[in-house]
């Protein structure tokens, strides 16, 4: 779980977009139907007439039915691993900063967060025919006083999930106006 | 010219394991890894989700029921491969 600061609630919390999981789960399920049906051809040649391929199988046609069940579990916890990546990974926009979970693996994360005063260039990125049809996107974000730039791939809705940033940004300045001299310098990056 | 019979791949063969020894083991093994596997995954679920509980659920249900219809399989297959 994520711990949050006193006052501080979950505005929005951001995904990849479904694009990404569906084209793993299209991947995960030819790989699997490909030897299925591979192993479904060579045992209707077996019931034809052909019986080298169970012989040389010791004469049991189960072990094609152990293989495939075998590849199919190990597809299975495989597909879950990134579907654990793909869920566990993402931004939280709180009303007081940005929460980056990095979910790499299951022996991989990193949580890292910047406090939206700090925030200095916000920046979208969308490549390709497919993301400009389903409008997902990079969103790049800078920060003052640090290298980091925090980055999240093929976010859904670019534009939305900037603009409640920046929401929750112009929100803090606000309430905050000493700070007036980052506005303009955000506001050149909308 | 020799008997392909007298080849040394018919020791080989003979030393090797049976049919039956040979699933069990891999089947042992699969379901060893299988319990790791799911063990770190609720751990991790447990751990980290920010997701909504019911979607949680589903995530669980989809999950298990896989493994536990692959494990059958491979359960079967193993009984009528060592038979």
């Amino acid at each position: 779980m994520i711990d949050l600061m006193p006052d501080e609630e979950i505005m929005h919390v951001v995904r990849k977009h479904w694009f990404v999981p569906l084209l793993r789960s299209l991947n995960a399920a030819f790989m699997f139907l490909i030897p299925a049906s591979l192993i479904m051809f060579v045992l209707s040649k077996k019931v034809a007439g052909g019986d080298l391929v169970t012989s040389a199988l010791f004469g049991k046609p189960s072990f094609f039915v152990f293989g495939l069940a075998l590849w199919g579990l190990i597809l299975w916890l495989h597909y879950f691993s990134f579907w654990t990546d793909y869920q566990l990974d993402g931004w939280i926009i709180t009303n007081k900063r940005v929460i980056d979970v990095d979910q790499k693996g299951f022996f991989k994360r990193s949580v890292s967060s910047f406090r939206l005063e700090r925030m200095q260039d916000a920046t979208i990125e969308i490549h390709g025919i497919i993301a400009t049809l389903l409008n997902f996107g990079d969103i790049h974000i800078q920060t003052a006083g640090t290298d980091e730039e925090f980055v999240l791939e093929d976010a859904p809705k670019p534009e939305k999930v900037k603009a409640i940033i920046m929401k929750q940004y112009g929100d803090i300045i606000d309430n905050a106006p000493h700070m007036g001299a980052d506005i303009d310098s955000v506001s050149s990056a909308k | 010219m020799e008997n392909p019979t007298t080849l040394p791949f018919d020791a080989v063969m003979q030393a090797l394991p049976s049919a039956a020894t040979f699933v069990w083991a891999i089947f042992l093994i699969l379901a060893a890894y299988t319990l790791l596997h799911a063990s770190i995954f609720v751990y991790h679920w447990h751990a980290y989700n920010i997701a909504p509980r019911r979607f949680l659920r589903l995530t669980y249900i989809l999950y298990f029921a896989g493994i536990a219809f692959f494990l059958f399989v491979l359960f079967l297959s193993a009984i009528e491969i060592a038979a």
